[in-house]
């Protein structure tokens, strides 16, 4: 039984489609309940990162704690839990779920239900979660409210008829989806008067107060000074600060009791000490046993990152080191490539988790990166018994001491119009997909099922995807299992010399049609020389695609007059810079393009 | 301001006068210079006639003042110009700095430009040597490149000057030209042969950005002689003119024995210039500067008041590293190449000591050679010197 207390208290999520407008529609909430003045308000106040806010996604959980005066006068607090918003961080998303006891379905009047929200629906519903269908932009002239309600019915079998139908975007009917939070969704209700058991939903790295963990208390209470221990982990810590969110700010309190969501201070310096997903009880009194759902984080994608200006090595591991204080999906370990020189050996939690860290290195440390193409983590059995993963193509051993290889398998959705049902269908063949099922959602949207391996899916799938179905398609994907697969380690050669960063790990069938548009794409990209170079791919040493960067005959200036000599030494001078910046293979110099330009062969 | 070196300022005894004026604009040529606005002439004149005599007081005071040896006029089309009004700016620069005895005044033509009075006229004013833009002996080759010239412009021009008394003659040439063939290359220098020129220029095209040519030719390179077919051209040149008696001095220039330009030694030798006009260069002291590239900027500037060099900027101040980085990167353009004993009397060591690494991986790849005192491209050098040039900036 709830307390009068927790009564007062509804702790919920939002759960959209990247632009269906779950920032915005946050922002509003907080407007109405005054939290903060307008002057306050930056625009979508929980996506505090800039490149969330450019990309329109969030990146990591946040949370803030609101006062609302309802119809019945009484004051309430609605604790908003942003989810991440990308398949990426799936388990992330199931455990801010599990910090919520009821759900804000944001569906757009426009475009229906995707595949991404649905994912999270079913994760939601999952999790036991009260979900409240709220439909958005109704003042688009696009927008068909009517269909989207009924979809809402079909597909995830909700009552829709008390959603409450607004737009974010132009403030109409704010207060009614706050209104029916309070009337529609569950109050937390766990006993105060257990051990300690509070869920760490997401953590974050303060440089003054070290890590700030956010959890929801389920059940007991912690209070200032309490000694506290994290389940899993087995870290102890005093706690030396205590508090809620507030927008943009932290309000330090005494205690926080069970229902409350809220964070945690206690010189935490590491944030893998604090696993999301993890327990934390009090070391005096503790809870016989944690809380449900505890998966170790995995990285399921590996790149090497190299500075291309050698001599930032040291500031791209200080920069790594920064960016995994907040991340703790993020893990690195140095290597060497004897193309690229000293760099890191990343690893992701998915592509897009991949590409948002290359982006924040590149943007907020001005580091310059190249990265070899991503891998995922394969599975070795040699023929004298032993087994590994596979992390890096380079390591791969060679074919006669391998016995067997495996690669992870996911479980693909894709959520599309049905009139592209056929190239979709095309496309996953192409990848080797193993076709499941289809389901019809409505007259006009379907649901397909694949098996696919990993490998073929971190290989511009997105991309080919959004480029077949015009951007209508979603996709979303979730780890099944290792399979066994012919697999082969394709290299490279210039000038009969491999190219390490430049080998990766294919599929036997499709390695002569991957060989021969790597071979064409590193002709385009590598500039002549003085001499001819072959370049090459090769499976084992057996050559299987070939291409000849032709010798260039001239590099002269005809002319250089008295007016021209400043101008032209700096045409030499950025020929010059434009040389350093190439990687010496052999005696071939390599432009950084070249590597860049595999990684994206279907251009 | 302590990086200017005034100490360093030896006597400066070479004037480029640039000439911003032309007929038309030809679809390749990325120099500055204004089709159709011959009425500014007048205008650019006195403008240019204050900036020589600022410049001339500018030297006096810093006492690098000296006798010119060399003049060049050089555009756009130079010829544009009256013979009344080159006198005038050549008397000037007399008048001012003096003239060495033997001083080489060059005046760039366009073939169509001049008459047989004007020759005789332009003799008189001082001119001694005229580099002609025949650029091709092929009308079709002509109109392509937007010319408005023909061939036989070209040879009444040399002939007509020949009979004015003008004993020293250059002629330019372009290859790598679209639709252009080692055929057509081989029948202008047939041409060129037959004339009394003591002097080639052969320049290879290069698409600069900005003009007609960078646009249609940037993109479809196939339209444009491949460059085996462009480097048979060079070396057919250069083969020719050596069995003619002529020496490739310059990678783009030949000359009978005595013939070489001598204003334009003083670029590659990096010795110090003036540079008068809009858009020019100067080089003095270890300053270089140029002058606003806006011809009527230029000509209010130079107007009335005695200090135009509010529209000039500077382009680079030269340490004693960048100048012996200078000397190498234009001294090897010369065949005869960077004279080690030359090098050490204005910088105190050897070339050798200096550039000990960047010399030594030239030698490998075969592109500089040295000879004693001498260090210079070899003949694969010529074709790849800026691998060379890239090792010196």
């Amino acid at each position: 039984m709830p307390s009068e207390r927790q009564k007062l208290i509804r702790n919920f999520c939002i759960i959209a489609h990247i632009d269906h407008g779950k920032s915005t529609l946050a922002d509003r909430m907080i407007e109405q309940t005054g939290v903060l003045t307008a002057r306050e308000m930056q625009s979508q106040v929980l996506d505090n990162m800039d490149l969330e806010r450019e990309r329109g996604i969030t990146i990591k959980a946040q949370a803030v704690r609101m006062a609302y005066k309802a119809e019945d006068g009484q004051i309430y607090t609605l604790n908003l839990i942003d989810t991440p918003g990308h398949v990426d961080f799936h388990y992330e998303v199931s455990r801010t779920l599990a910090a919520c006891d009821g759900a804000v379905l944001v569906v757009d009047a426009a475009q229906g239900i995707e595949a991404q929200t649905l994912a999270n629906v079913y994760l939601a519903l999952d999790s036991d979660l009260e979900i409240l269908p709220v439909i958005n932009k109704i003042d688009l002239p696009s927008a068909q409210p009517d269909v989207v309600k009924h979809e809402i019915e079909d597909v995830i079998g909700l009552d829709a008829s008390y959603a409450p139908m607004i737009s974010a975007k132009s403030n109409i009917n704010i207060r009614e989806v706050l209104e029916k939070i309070v009337q529609y969704l569950p109050c937390p209700q766990g006993d105060e008067e257990k051990p300690l058991r509070a869920l760490i939903f997401d953590s974050k790295y303060d440089s003054y107060k070290g890590v700030i963990v956010h959890v929801n208390v389920k059940e007991g209470s912690v209070k200032l000074g309490d000694r506290i221990r994290m389940m899993h982990t087995h870290k102890e810590f005093i706690v030396n600060e205590i508090g809620y969110f507030r927008p943009g700010e932290m309000q330090p309190a005494e205690e926080l009791l069970a229902g409350d969501v809220g964070y945690i201070v206690s010189s935490i310096k590491n944030v893998r000490d604090t696993a999301v997903g993890d327990t934390v009880t009090l070391a005096e009194n503790p809870a016989q046993e944690s809380l449900p759902g505890y998966k170790p984080v995995r990285q399921m994608v590996f790149c090497g990152l190299y500075p291309t200006d050698g001599a930032r090595y040291p500031d791209l591991r200080d920069a790594l080191e920064k960016l995994q204080l907040n991340d703790a999906a993020l893990s690195f370990e140095a290597e060497t490539s004897a193309a690229l020189g000293f760099g890191f050996r990343c690893g992701f939690l998915g592509l897009l988790h991949y590409e948002i860290v290359q982006e924040r290195l590149e943007r907020e440390f001005q580091l310059e990166l190249i990265s070899t193409a991503p891998s995922v983590v394969y599975r070795l059995n040699k023929i004298d018994g032993e087994s590994s993963w596979l992390d890096n193509p380079t390591n791969m051993p060679d074919p006669t001491e391998i016995d067997s290889m495996e690669e992870p398998i996911v479980n693909a959705t894709i959520m599309t119009p049905k009139d592209y049902v056929g190239s979709i269908m095309e496309l996953c063949q192409e990848r080797r997909g193993n076709y499941i099922n289809m389901e019809y959602m409505d007259v006009s949207r379907v649901m397909l099922h694949y098996e696919m391996p990993l490998n073929e899916i971190i290989y511009d799938f997105f991309d080919a995807l959004k480029s077949k179905t015009r951007g209508y398609a979603s996709l979303d994907y979730e780890f099944k299992n290792y399979q066994k697969s012919d697999l082969v380690k394709l290299d490279i050669m210039l000038n009969n010399e491999i190219v390490d960063a430049l080998s990766f790990v294919v599929h036997r069938e499709k390695a002569y049609a991957r060989a021969r548009r790597m071979a064409e794409k590193l002709k385009e990209n590598i500039p002549r020389h003085q001499f001819e170079i072959p370049v090459q791919a090769c499976i084992g040493g057996k050559v299987i695609a070939r291409e000849t960067v032709r010798a260039f005959r001239k590099d002269v200036l005809a002319k250089c007059y008295g007016g021209d000599i400043t101008r032209k030494k700096k045409l030499l001078e950025k020929q010059k810079e434009g040389k350093k910046r190439m990687r010496q293979v052999g005696n071939v110099e390599v432009p950084q393009e070249a590597f860049m330009s595999v990684l994206k062969l279907d251009e | 301001m302590s990086k200017y070196n005034k100490t360093d300022r030896q006597p400066v005894e070479a004037a480029y006068i640039h000439v911003p004026f032309c007929r038309q604009k030809c679809g390749y040529c990325d120099f500055i210079s204004l089709a159709g606005a011959e009425h500014l002439m007048t205008d650019w004149h006195r403008a240019l006639k204050n900036e020589i005599e600022a410049a001339w007081r500018q030297a006096e005071k810093e006492s690098y003042s000296a006798k010119l040896k060399t003049i060049y006029f050089g555009g756009g089309t130079p010829s544009l110009l009256s013979p009344k009004q080159v006198a005038e700016i050549i008397d000037l620069l007399n008048n001012r700095f003096g003239l060495a005895e033997d001083c080489e005044i060059t005046l760039e033509t366009n073939p169509a430009t001049l008459g047989a009075g004007d020759y005789l006229l332009m003799r008189q004013s001082g001119v001694n040597r005229l580099s002609l833009g025949m650029q091709a002996a092929q009308d079709r080759l002509l109109k392509k490149l937007g010319r408005i010239h023909t061939v036989q412009d070209s040879i009444t021009a040399i002939k007509q000057a020949e009979a004015a008394g003008f004993e020293r003659i250059s002629t330019d040439m372009i290859i790598g030209l679209p639709d252009q063939t080692v055929q057509d290359v081989s029948e202008t220098l047939d041409l060129i042969l037959s004339l009394p020129v003591e002097h080639v220029s052969y320049y290879s095209l290069i698409l600069e950005e900005g003009t007609p040519f960078y646009r249609c030719y940037i993109d479809h390179p196939e339209l444009l002689p491949d460059e085996d077919a462009e480097r048979e051209m060079y070396h057919l040149i250069i083969d020719r003119l050596n069995q003619a008696g002529f020496v490739n001095y310059e990678i783009s220039n030949a000359a009978r024995p005595g013939g070489e330009s001598r204003h334009n030694l003083v670029y590659w030798q990096a010795k110090q210039y003036y540079g008068f006009g809009p858009a020019a260069h100067s080089y003095i002291g270890n300053v270089r500067r140029g002058n606003t590239e806006d011809v009527k900027n230029y000509i209010q500037a130079w107007s009335a008041s005695d200090n135009g060099y509010t529209v000039s900027h500077i382009d680079e101040v030269l340490d004693n590293d960048d100048m012996q980085r200078e000397m190498m990167m234009l001294g090897l353009r010369l065949l005869e190449g960077v004279s080690r004993a030359g090098f050490a009397e204005r910088y105190g060591s050897d070339p050798l000591d200096v550039f000990t690494n960047e010399i030594s991986v030239l030698q490998k790849q075969g592109l500089i050679q040295v000879d004693d005192d001498l260090i210079h491209l070899t003949d694969r050098g010529l074709d790849f010197a800026n691998i060379v040039f890239r090792e010196f900036v």
